[in-house]
């Protein structure tokens, strides 16, 4: 058989709202997919051919053909995706889904698809081809959790062969670990890969990374899960697996990390320095998502703030540059949060930073709370992606938090372009 | 030298002055980590994850999230070391 993945489009902000184009003097960056079709494709048993479609730099043609299509996709891309589906399933083409939003909302896309795989992959995807090959579908496909162990390492190649002129990311990806025993309320990983931690292999990691080096990419770790007990030590062998690969000639090069101001206040001062070590330069945080800045920004704790001004010096002690992602329109947030995260933008000397609406997304626990208390207005899943307001705030109206939200975008960049013009391309680049 | 539980309590109290910037000697095996030496669920997570380096243990996640006390720390870390009292 023929599979084709596609990977469906989603609006950002500036596709959103235009203004932003105009106040932002940053250069656009669209990321790589996240790494789920990638890992999936390579469970593809042997006799069939794959092939990936990113229908957000190569819109996906209805017409196109295949034995059976694959969609992958987390909630912003879900309208996009059932559109695709009842499209291909009108011209009586095999559709399947899986990823993140169907596996949380496996009733809102059961029947626009030939079968539905609740949670990750791998475990079932064999199955999946087999049976489509043998015109048996099932509706829908259970996985449990998946070993790590025995996994071949994701095909990235279909990732890199997807890049066109207009669209080469700098960095891809690397998977650490699956699973989250915390339960943080904006999050969907505990549900999704369950609470129980795994980790991939070194070997799974060496291929993926050296896959990356030979293309000229940069590595990102998505996630720092250093601060659990049982993945500190696991870290650490993977950074100094790093530095050894590195040593040995190797061209690999590590852009940013995934970490939160918290753990950087108090992470141990020789793991800082070793992420330094491999060349990871930039911090990837999410202000406004742990107590630390939500406390900052929400009712203006100064001792949260305080807290918040020093993780961001201590990056900037280690050499390590903080873009932070600020979410706006949580639980405390009034209309006084945008001056604060302005403010603090300002004391702790924050020059690179997106601003995004909290969103409670379908299988996280404000999406269930939310819900409960009859906040969530709008259900129209392309609408779900940081930049418009599908709730009901609790301390200002939709279009306080709206006008907020761009208030950020606007007053954070103004008087920027020339400072951003002469910055290095990494450092003058966002997605937005 | 000390016992395995000795060296664990040793190291728990060194990392709780640090993290908790409190001296050393005033901190006692029955504070409560949030209640008495402030610390938040990451400062938490960072003391045991430290000291679970250190030792090259793997403490289960279920109890990690439910200790309140030093003594329970070290307690518990030591246990997966296989030291009781
Ligand atoms: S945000 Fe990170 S720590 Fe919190 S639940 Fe999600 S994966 Fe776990």
């Amino acid at each position: 058989m023929k599979i084709t993945f596609v990977y469906p489009a989603f609006e950002r902000h500036a596709d959103a709202h235009p203004e932003l184009k105009a106040w932002v003097p940053a250069n656009e960056y669209i990321g790589p997919p996240s790494l789920g079709i990638a890992c999936v494709a390579a469970a593809t048993p042997p006799g069939h051919t794959v092939e990936f479609i990113d229908d957000r730099v190569t819109p996906f043609n209805v017409d196109h053909e295949s034995d059976l299509f694959a969609l992958s996709f987390f909630t912003p891309a879900a309208t996009r995706a059932i559109e695709i589906a009842d499209a291909l399933r009108a011209r009586g083409k095999r559709v399947v889904a899986g990823g993140i939003f169907p596996s949380m909302m496996p009733e809102a896309v059961a029947s626009h698809f030939d079968a539905v795989v609740v949670g990750e992959g791998e475990p079932v995807w064999a199955d999946v081809v087999n049976d489509a090959e043998h015109g048996a579908l099932r509706p829908r496909y259970s996985a449990p959790p998946a070993d790590l162990a025995p996994l071949v390492p994701p095909q990235v190649d279909l990732y890199l062969g997807a890049e066109r002129d207009g669209y080469r990311p700098d960095d891809y990806p690397l998977q650490i670990s699956r699973g989250c025993p915390l339960h943080c309320d904006a999050c969907v990983l505990p549900e999704y890969l369950a609470p129980k931690m795994r980790f991939h292999s070194m070997d799974y990691l060496t291929a993926t990374m050296k896959r990356y080096a030979a293309a000229g990419k940069l590595a990102s770790f998505t996630e720092d899960t250093s601060f659990f007990p049982q993945a500190r030590r696991g870290f650490r062998e993977l950074i100094e697996l790093c530095v050894k690969l590195q040593g040995e000639g190797l061209n690999l090069r590590l852009s940013y990390i995934g970490i939160s101001l918290p753990i950087i206040l108090n992470l141990d001062p020789t793991l800082l320095a070793d992420l330094k070590r491999t060349g990871i330069d930039r911090f990837y945080v999410v202000g406004g998502f742990d107590p630390v800045t939500r406390g900052a920004f929400g009712p203006g704790d100064p001792k949260m703030l305080d807290k918040a001004v020093r993780a961001i010096a201590r990056c900037h002690e280690f050499g390590i540059d903080p873009y932070v992602s600020f979410l706006v329109g949580n639980r405390d947030d009034d209309e006084g949060t945008f001056d604060r995260m302005l403010e603090f933008t300002r004391v702790a000397k924050i020059d690179l930073a997106e601003f995004c609406i909290s969103t409670p997304y379908p299988g996280t626990p404000i999406w269930r709370r939310y819900n409960d208390e009859g906040r969530v207005f709008d259900r129209a899943w392309k609408h779900y992606n940081d930049a418009n307001i599908v709730f009901r705030p609790h301390n200002m109206t939709p279009e306080r938090l709206f006008e907020g939200y761009l208030y950020l975008w606007r007053e954070f960049y103004q008087g920027r372009a020339r400072d951003m013009s002469e910055r290095p391309h990494t450092r003058s680049t966002i997605q937005f | 030298m000390g016992t395995t539980k000795e060296k664990v309590a040793d190291r728990v109290f060194g990392i709780l002055s640090e993290l908790a910037a409190i001296p050393r000697g005033d901190i006692r095996g029955g504070d409560r980590l949030r209640e008495d030496l402030g610390l938040d669920s990451m400062q938490n997570m960072e003391l045991l994850s430290r000291v679970a380096e250190e030792f090259n243990i793997d403490p289960d996640m279920d109890k990690v999230m439910k200790v309140v006390t030093v003594d329970e720390v070290v307690t518990l870390l030591a246990g997966h070391i296989g030291v009781g009292e």
